[in-house]
């Protein structure tokens, strides 16, 4: 959805990379807005950092290519690509002060002189760290460092700012008020970024649309709150937010809705036939879309093994035949050990029905 | 800590410094005022001899220079190979790695002696040119300050090839991507972030290459003929008998260590703090040019060939009889008779054992004083923390002549009120020497292993009851073990193999192997000197085995 004779900032194509066989990227392909800020989501080994380093030019593709700005990258070095990096440990040069660290990259692109030190002190003044230019690095506090990272990956102009982890490395008090301030400034000053996390509050509240990976493939690229409606496979749908799975044979349908089987019972569900073959489906259903009721044949019933006070509602994990189906509701719904039954909410969102290899 | 074991370890440290110090500085200070004191008081007479002594300021800048021609050939021979080794991927990379760093257990000596086989006149190198060209007589002669140079960086290169591969291998290759990511071209990548992240490394080798040659002995005694370095003459000053101007030139060569060891400390006071990166080192990086590819591989195995040549030699000559390799180029007959020489006639069994138990003596002195002194200074915080470290550290800004001159002198008389003994002349004075010379060794890695401690550990120990004897035993020394290996296997084979203390304190009764090396080669008793050579060598590679293999044990 580019406006016309715009091309996309970011353009990435049937993208491969693997290492000595085994498979970190495998078929990737996205496009993303000028502006527009991207968070690569998965859980470790999913090959999020990957795709990074090859959009930055640290790796190159078996196969697949890279645009930025319309401009095919993939066979250019990190060096001539104009992409910011801030990495992860942050990489800041021990031997050289704040300033000469963010001047690092004005230098290598012939920025010399006062126009240096002005953009330097641009930078550092964008970041909040005014006047901060000749202070050793470490000396610095773990949040200040993180900024000089962007204040460095900023000054030279990039084309696109590329962030990995850029919160893992600050202490978990420090995490969410930088968080704000990130996102403030990456959209105060409208540069297109990508940022690879493996926690889904971070990538929700940064990324203007977020990809979940897995095991190398694009499972999923939408706006956070589609991700959570509308889940594309019962993986994104247990990555993002909670919820439990369950083996269910396909008994009929009749509309929008699907007759399920599930070890005995059946249930009739809001949710279309899954596409593909045969009559085994996964069924996903978050917490809230279902209840709790007395045991019964007509039913899944069993037993509470925990239960989970978090505040607004309590979370009960019931073991039925065939797996466990976490329920929310009130606090006094049940203790642990009591015998009860699973049942729909009338018109539940949060109900899911994929194909069973899905 | 209750008051009273606050107290005793106070006491403690200030009698262990006291003892150190009546070890190892008062020693000097001895030499220092000898130096200027004759028959009848206070006399600036050797002093003015010294000064007004030409030879004696050849010597000193000969020492100057060849240390300096030193650290430059090392670094150009260290630094290239180490870079090869780490940054480029090639079959047999990791073998040539580990082979390059070997000569880093050899004593000096057998270096020395190896080099005298490979490169001397009558050399494994002499024998193929004078078959091949058919001439009477190798065409050079090893000797002079060529000559010593070259052994120098042969042997001294390992220091800049260990430093460089520490450095490269520790370096977070997150720090080299964003300079490339911040348009950084190669050249300014390597000028501006690479060498400047190598520069403690460097330094560090710098100085140890430096030291090293500054009191390097051997070297110069074998190969130097007639150019003398300070350390050289400091020796045959005193075989003349004349022991004040040996003091001066003591003194003299002191200063120079002392200042070239500040200077040293003044360039890495310039220097950074560590780095903000946890991350990774950069991956080995495959060659992509063909015929470079299958080059590099033969290149260095070349190099690593030529850096092991003279060890392979000495391993050959061990094997020739005497007297039968003449005009061959490589020799005609091979037997074991040279080893069987060393274990059956007891007088050439006797400098093995008399070294062994040395060394061994030694190593546990210098090892328990530093365990005594780390605990001390790291665990207890005492006052005199900061002199002891310092004290511990000091043998090694002096060189081993030096501290040879200044034993003999401190403990040649007896004085009990004024803390000299007489110990020249007795078997314990040369465990003496090595216990002092290990002393920045063992110090050195125990300082690191304690510091290196989780002190809640023995926090925890106590927590559950056990006593100090018990923490000691079951929690602090198993978590030292490779601290202590480390320490102790370094000292053990330095004290094994020590030449330049030995040649001035040792009695015949007791003489080390080193000198029975030098008394072998004097007779031309070549293959039995070779076969010496082999077995410290062989001694030493199996104490590092050991020592390595515990580190490996503990994680």
């Amino acid at each position: 959805m580019t406006e016309a004779g715009d091309s996309p900032c970011l353009e990435v194509r049937h993208l491969a990379k693997a290492f000595d066989g085994a498979v970190a990227v495998r078929d990737l392909s996205l496009t993303l807005e000028r502006g527009k800020l991207l968070a690569l989501l998965g859980p470790s080994g999913s090959g999020k950092t990957t795709t990074l380093r090859l959009l930055a030019g640290f790796e190159s593709p078996e196969s697949g290519q890279v645009l930025i700005d319309g401009e095919d990258v993939t066979r250019q070095n990190p060096v001539t690509r104009r992409c910011g990096m801030v990495f992860q440990h942050f990489a800041l040069f021990p031997h050289l002060d704040v300033g000469r660290n963010v001047a690092f990259g004005l230098e290598s692109r012939g920025v010399r002189g006062g126009e240096r030190d002005r953009r330097v002190a641009e930078a550092l003044a964008l970041v909040e760290l005014a006047g901060f230019e000749r202070r050793r690095v470490d000396q610095l506090s773990g949040g200040q460092q993180q900024r000089v990272a962007l204040a460095r990956a900023l000054a030279p102009e990039p084309r696109i700012l590329l962030l990995d982890e850029p919160l893992s490395n600050l202490d978990p008090s420090l995490r969410e008020r930088t968080r704000g301030e990130l996102r403030a400034l990456l959209h105060r000053i409208g540069i297109t970024a990508v940022l690879v996390t493996h926690e889904q509050e971070e990538a929700f509240d940064l990324g203007d649309l977020t990809a979940v990976l897995r095991e190398g493939r694009l499972e999923q690229l939408g706006p956070p709150e589609e991700l959570y409606a509308r889940p594309a496979t019962s993986f994104v749908a247990g990555f993002i937010g909670q919820g439990s799975a369950l083996p269910v044979a396909i008994l009929g349908s009749e509309g929008n809705r699907t007759r399920v089987g599930l070890q005995g019972t059946e249930w009739w569900v809001e949710a279309p036939i899954p596409p593909g073959r045969g009559s085994r489906a996964t069924l996903f259903l978050r917490p809230e879309a279902v209840a709790l009721t007395a045991a019964s044949a007509h039913t899944p019933s069993g037993e509470v093994v925990t239960r989970r006070f978090t505040g607004a509602v309590t979370l009960y994990r019931v073991s039925v035949p065939g797996g466990v189906i976490e329920v929310a509701a009130d606090a006094a719904a049940a203790r642990v050990g009591d015998r009860v039954g699973v049942t729909l909410r009338e018109r539940a969102a949060g109900v899911h029905l994929f194909a069973a290899d899905a | 800590m209750p008051d009273f074991r606050r107290r005793r370890a106070e006491w403690l440290g200030w009698g262990l410094l006291a003892f150190l110090a009546w070890l190892v500085v008062y020693p000097i200070v001895l030499v220092l005022i000898e130096g200027i004191r004759d028959g009848n008081g206070w006399s600036a007479e050797a002093l003015h001899r010294f000064v007004v002594e030409p030879a004696e300021w050849r010597a000193l800048w000969a020492s100057l220079w060849l240390s300096v021609a030193s650290v430059v050939a090392a670094a150009v021979i260290g630094v290239p190979l180490a870079f090869l080794v780490t940054r480029f991927a090639f079959p047999g990379r990791r073998l040539f790695s580990a082979l390059l760093a070997l000569p880093a257990v050899l004593p000096p000596l057998v270096g020395v002696v190896a080099f005298l086989f490979l490169y001397g006149e009558s050399g494994f190198i002499a024998h193929i040119v004078r078959a091949l060209f058919r001439v009477q007589e190798a065409p050079w002669r090893l000797e002079g300050a060529g000559a010593v140079l070259l052994v120098h960086a042969y042997s001294m290169y390992v220091y800049f090839y260990l430093f460089t591969r520490a450095s490269l291998l520790s370096m977070d290759a997150s720090v080299l991507e964003a300079a490339a990511s911040l348009g950084a071209r190669r050249w300014r990548t390597w000028w501006k972030v690479q060498v400047p992240l190598l520069r403690p490394a460097l330094l560090g080798a710098g100085l140890l290459t430096f030291m090293t040659s500054l009191a390097s002995f051997s070297a110069p005694y074998i190969f130097g003929g007639g150019f003398k370095v300070m350390t050289t003459q400091i020796v045959a000053t005193r075989l003349n008998g004349d022991v004040r101007l040996a003091m001066v030139e003591t003194l003299a060569l002191t200063v120079v260590a002392l200042v070239a060891l500040l200077l040293f400390r003044r360039a890495e006071g310039h220097g950074h703090g560590r780095g903000t990166g946890k991350g990774v080192p950069p991956a080995p990086r495959a060659v992509r040019h063909r015929g470079v590819r299958a080059l590099l591989p033969v290149l260095t195995g070349v190099v690593t060939l030529v850096m092991l040549l003279p060890h392979l030699t000495l391993l050959l000559v061990s094997f020739v009889p005497r007297g039968t390799w003449t005009v061959q180029a490589l020799p005609p007959v091979y037997t074991s008779q040279n080893y069987v020489a060393l274990a059956a006639d007891p007088e050439r069994l006797r400098p093995m054992v008399t070294s062994l138990w040395m060394a061994t003596v030694s190593t546990l002195g210098a090892v328990l004083l530093a365990l005594a002194a780390a605990a001390l200074v790291v665990r207890r915080r005492v006052r005199a923390a900061g002199m002891l470290e310092g004290i511990l550290a000091l043998p090694w800004a002096v060189p081993g002549t030096v501290f040879a001159i200044a034993l003999a002198t401190a403990f040649s008389v007896h004085a009990p009120e004024a803390g000299r003994l007489v110990l020249v002349g007795t078997v314990w004075i040369l465990p003496l020497a090595y216990l002092v010379r290990n002393l920045p060794i063992t110090g050195r890695s125990l300082l690191a292993g304690f510091r290196q401690l989780d002190p809640s550990l023995a926090e925890a120990a106590a927590t559950l009851g056990a006593g100090r004897i018990r923490t000691l035993v079951r929690i602090t020394l198993p978590q030292l073990r490779p601290a202590l290996a480390a320490g102790a296997a370094l000292a053990f084979v330095t004290a094994l193999g020590d030449f330049v203390t030995s040649i001035i304190l040792y009695t015949f009764g007791s003489r080390p192997i080193s000198m029975e090396i030098l008394g072998s080669l004097r007779q031309s008793d070549v293959g039995v000197a070779a076969a010496y050579g082999v077995v410290l060598m062989g001694a030493s590679g199996l104490v590092f085995f050991l020592a390595g293999d515990g580190r490996r044990v503990n994680g």
